[in-house]
């Protein structure tokens, strides 16, 4: 078996894959949120792991590791190429994005270009972490990789539309962050009182599309 | 209702915590001690997950308007009420007007204030307690100020029929110099064979400032690893022991984020949690290997005392206990 079941500490169990598979854990996600396991209190994803929480006073991890083996292993993790791709506008560049210009002379590319390029893949989130709602997507553009900033602002804008390393994401609130902030949205990627709280999942696909005129954004 | 008077250094609506939204990068979170915050709460006939006041190394005093009942657990700290000197770890009640006084934490880090009905908060996500990183749930989001007044419950004041010594000592001591028992996680193997001894040996690590809700932060002999491994984003938890780069360990508290990038060389007891959220800056911790069959007897054992506490409680308040 490429993945292994082991004990991560007294109340969790750990799934873990020797390569990152973020589309077969965020399978897996959706199955054991839809039908938890006898005892299992919460479940999560990394890039290469899934992390289940259980209550010890209720079940023991060897009977819990015994449903979660048959439980994984009957789960089909079938790409769903039909499910919905969710659409986020975005005010690229000027004062919603104060890093586009750098970014785009450390590419080699104009502005427009690297607008292009970011607006014209689908992307994939791989896992939530960092914040509530944070979602870190795969598929960027090679040519827009670019390392996070030396220093972190204090401060970036809720909704703001950033590049870190290989992946692009979106702050969900006004949070310090060391990220390349490209543009903004005015969409809420986290509520704590909508449901679900979180837009975005491990395993959805996303677009991001670009608007004009003026942003209808207060700060 | 409650009048926040001086909110020391940071006080914050809490209650258990939200377990069960993690996938959404949403942390347990909750008091960092919820053992103290249990008693707290059974201490004025509360139910254990009933919203409360966490409070931070400086302590806070605050006013009620009403006749009411409060408790105090956590860290070692005077108590006065007006100028009377009150204890810890007792069913405290207050007339309307009153102020509750709680001073500089002398050892631990963390007070637990409960009042009889609990804070009249609206759960978020299932919890009252109080989400600092995205600000939502608790008070608004945010550490408490001076001036605000926080509504409580309403019910019927009940009093406990003997109000005379009977208080409860958290069973957990709070020592200057702690142990702190460990569990492999997930990247063990990714530890020098002679940082793993080092880590599990009579090694002292004190505790830094630069600690938090979201961790603790470490000065001790730096730990290596084997190989200089890059590492993905992994989900991680309340005790869960990470390694960066410059070697000090980090334990990670309630408020730590869901997932993160650096080695997960250990995880912490379930046990021992609530110690650990009664370290504060200078504290020294020394870490012990135990196994995983030692950790769920611990979590058993520790149950079935708190089983006892909680009847023992309960009778008290209906007046049936007998002295022998």
């Amino acid at each position: 078996m490429s993945w292994q079941i082991a004990a991560f500490g007294d109340r969790m169990l750990s799934v873990t894959s020797e390569q990152p598979e973020p589309a077969r854990l965020a399978a897996w996600l959706r199955a054991l949120q839809g039908a938890p396991l006898p005892g299992q209190t919460d479940v999560v994803t990394g890039m290469r792991s899934l992390v289940l929480h259980y209550d010890p006073l209720a079940i023991t991890p060897t009977a819990l590791q015994a449903l979660l083996e048959a439980r994984l292993a009957t789960t089909l993790t079938v790409v769903n190429a039909d499910a919905a791709i969710v659409e986020i506008p975005v005010w690229y560049g000027g004062r919603h994005g104060p890093d586009l210009a750098a970014l785009a002379e450390r590419a080699g590319l104009s502005e427009a270009e690297i607008i292009a390029r970011h607006s014209a893949a689908t992307y994939t989130v791989d896992l939530l972490g960092f914040l509530p709602g944070f979602a870190y997507l795969d598929g960027l553009d090679p040519a827009l990789h670019a390392p996070r900033r030396a220093t972190p602002r204090p401060r970036v804008p809720a909704g703001s539309v950033a590049i870190g390393a290989d992946r692009t994401a979106v702050y969900p609130c006004a949070s310090p962050g060391g990220w390349q902030l490209i543009g903004r949205t005015p969409v809420r990627l986290f509520d704590a009182e909508r449901d679900p709280p979180a837009l975005l999942a491990a395993g959805q696909r996303v677009r991001f599309r670009p608007q004009t005129g003026e942003a209808p954004f207060d700060d | 209702m409650i009048e926040i008077l001086t909110p020391g250094l940071l006080t914050t609506v809490q209650d258990l915590g939200r377990p069960g939204w993690r996938a959404a990068g949403v942390p347990a979170g909750g008091a960092c001690d919820a053992l103290a915050a249990t008693l707290a709460n059974w201490l004025v006939g509360n139910d254990a997950s009933a919203p409360l006041l966490e409070t931070t190394l400086t302590g806070l005093t605050l006013r009620v308007d009403a006749d009411t009942l409060v408790a105090v657990t956590g860290a070692i700290c005077r108590v006065r009420i007006n100028d009377q000197e009150a204890a810890l770890g007792q069913p405290l009640p207050l007339h309307a007007g009153d102020r509750l006084y709680l001073g500089p934490a002398r050892a631990g880090c963390r007070n637990y204030v409960a009042v009889q009905g609990g804070l009249a908060i609206t759960p978020v996500l299932g919890s009252a307690a109080t989400c600092l990183a995205a600000g939502f749930g608790g008070w608004h989001g945010r550490p408490l100020r001076v001036g605000d007044r926080l509504p409580v419950v309403a019910a019927p004041l009940r009093l406990p029929k003997h109000m005379q010594g009977w208080s409860v000592r958290t069973p957990l001591p709070i020592h200057r110099h702690g142990r702190l028992r460990l569990l492999p996680g997930p990247d063990w193997d990714s530890l020098s064979t002679a940082s793993q001894q080092q880590l599990l040996s009579q090694a002292c690590y004190t505790v830094s400032a630069r600690s938090d809700r979201m961790g603790l932060r470490f000065d001790g002999p730096a730990l290596e690893r084997q190989t200089a491994m890059e590492c993905s984003s992994e989900p991680v938890a309340f005790g869960t022991v990470q390694l960066p780069p410059d070697g000090q360990p980090i334990l990670l508290l309630a408020d730590a984020q869901t997932t993160g990038g650096y080695p997960r060389i250990a995880q912490l007891a379930s046990v021992d949690q609530a110690l650990a959220g009664q370290l504060r800056p200078g504290d020294h911790v020394r870490f012990e290997a135990i196994t995983l069959a030692e950790a769920q007897q611990g979590l058993r054992q520790d149950q079935a005392q708190l089983n006892r506490l909680h009847l023992a409680l309960r009778a008290k308040w209906e007046g049936t206990w007998r002295s022998t």
